[in-house]
């Protein structure tokens, strides 16, 4: 379902406007295009390679603590949360 | 999905303040079905201001979410860069657009009562002025009501600061409307959304649209035409039919309902809940449908035309929140809100469905002792995703070919279906 993760801003280039962040132990590379003003320490809301805004550090630590309830696996932005196989070898509307 | 299963034990309050937090990308849409449906189960019937404020935040959320896939996922598809610094307007001026309504009470919190509890017809007055402000280059008329609100509004205007500071924040509301609809004018359709909607209403003035603009929206129409890609994706998989809460309520309940949220099923057959089942009824999208079935140019043009109509009409819904005999809840007749005693289970259960940016939203939740007993959710995703479905059908139908053209095709195809989560492509 829809969901955006916090994460912790942990380098900013200013050059290409992409963070580093840390998801726990990942690090992911994110636009922030889309927030203004965020800076190394903050919390962001990662969705789908961009920032969506600010988030405070106790509401990060809130919505961390219903991800993990809610089944870790399903939210972690490293893997697809939905594969899609496409077969080149299967003729058209196979 | 079971992620809901995390509020169960929780209270009511809890719950409706962190679940737009977890399920943050559809957030509005999201806690207004959590509040419409604890209100089903509470028995509560909600302020008629209060949901038409309500459907009018989903629908800004669903602008915004269209012009995400519009301003920065259209343009990889052309080879060129996301346009983040519009994209960055649209989402500011959402969060204006959220706080304004906001001023006086969040509508979206379950037993929210009048967002303007005391002075409403001065606020009322503000918002009508403010609207009709942002509408005027629209060419909006207005009627002798309008001009007798807006003479109140000027005898208000004296009445005190407080209500001047409030008339501030209303008016915020109609200018982040307006900002949109400029965005949406200057970076995707060329005109203002209302005047698009009104001359692009055929398949040969889209075509033409298309050729003649040089937004990305028009250049990958263009495109799309150029390639004969419009039938892409087409697959036989029917639109959903409007359902009844009791529909929903049966399949939301008891033992299969966990299997139905998973990989839903509508009288034995998958069924698509998006933005093209939604446009299907408007001259365009019907006529490009009769040639194309639910194929890429349909699905492309119902997500402009959905984002032209909503900001062709979000001004004179927020003009509306004025009428102190408002009914004009939403857009869709099928989505009113279920009455609590229609869809009012047993132990205090309610359900809401609400038309979110990818489709049909509904809540399901049971409450006992102002606690959640059980709660599900089922998301657009789920049918339009579903392993029969339009998206699995429509990619296996796609055309044999090179592995670089293909994962393009793929990735075009999904992002006119526009899931709500990342995906990953694998060739097998």
């Amino acid at each position: 379902m829809c969901l955006a993760v916090p994460a912790l801003i942990t380098a900013i280039d200013p050059v290409t406007d992409m963070a580093s962040v840390a998801l726990g132990a990942v690090t992911k590379e994110v636009s922030l295009a889309l927030v203004e003003g965020a800076a190394v320490g903050d919390y962001v809301l990662v969705h789908v390679g961009y920032a969506l805004g600010r988030i405070s550090p106790e509401e990060a630590e809130r919505t961390l603590a219903l991800i993990a309830a809610a089944g870790g696996a399903e939210v972690d932005v490293n893997s697809p949360a939905r594969g899609v196989e496409v077969d080149v070898s299967s003729p058209a509307g196979a | 999905m079971g992620a809901s299963r995390v509020f169960i034990g929780k209270d009511l309050a809890e719950t409706a303040r962190t679940l737009p937090s977890l399920f943050s990308v559809c957030a509005t849409a999201q806690a207004a079905a959590c509040a419409m449906a604890a209100e089903a189960a509470l028995g509560i019937h909600p302020n008629p201001r209060t949901l038409a404020a309500r459907y009018l935040l989903v629908d800004v959320e669903t602008v915004r979410e269209h012009l995400w896939r519009l301003l920065l996922d259209w343009p990889r598809f052309l080879g060129g860069a996301p346009d983040g610094a519009a994209m960055a307007q649209v989402m500011g001026a959402f969060g204006q657009f959220r706080r304004a309504l906001a001023v006086s009470g969040d509508p979206l919190l379950p037993g929210a009562t009048d967002i303007w509890p005391e002075g409403a017809a001065t606020q009322a007055a503000y918002i009508l002025q403010a609207a009709s402000t942002a509408n005027c280059h629209e060419g909006a008329h207005h009627t002798p009501e309008d001009e007798s609100l807006s003479r109140d509004f000027h005898a208000n205007q004296a009445a005190g600061s407080a209500n001047k500071a409030s008339g501030t924040v209303t008016q915020a509301a109609a200018a982040a409307l307006t900002a949109l609809s400029a965005i949406a004018q200057r970076q995707i359709l060329g005109q203002p959304p209302g005047d698009w909607l009104a001359t692009i209403h055929t398949a040969r003035a889209l075509r033409h649209w298309a050729r003649t603009q040089d937004t990305s929206a028009a250049r990958l129409i263009r495109l799309v035409e150029e390639e004969g890609w419009g039938g892409l994706g087409r697959s036989p998989v029917a639109v959903l039919p409007p359902l009844t809460a009791a529909d929903l309520n049966a399949r939301l309940s008891g033992p299969g309902a966990a299997a139905f949220i998973a990989t839903p099923l509508w009288q034995g057959a998958p069924a698509e809940t998006t933005p093209f089942a939604r446009q299907l009824g408007q001259p365009l999208v019907a006529e490009l449908a009769r040639e194309l079935g639910n194929g890429l140019l349909p699905r492309l043009a119902a997500q402009l035309v959905e984002v032209a109509s909503l900001l062709a009409d979000l001004p004179r819904r927020l003009a509306s929140l004025s009428d102190p005999d408002i009914f004009d809840i939403g857009t869709d007749g099928t989505d009113s809100p279920d009455s609590p005693s229609g869809s009012k289970g047993s132990g205090g259960s309610g359900l809401a469905r609400v038309q979110a940016a990818r489709g049909m939203l509904v809540h399901r939740l049971t409450l006992e002792d102002g606690r959640v007993a059980d709660y599900r959710i089922l998301a657009p995703t789920e049918w339009n995703f579903h392993p029969l479905g339009a998206a699995a059908l429509g990619l296996a139908s796609l055309p044999a070919g090179d592995e670089a053209t293909l994962r393009r095709l793929a990735g075009l195809f999904i992002t006119a279906l526009d899931p709500c989560v990342a995906y990953d492509i694998s060739i097998s």
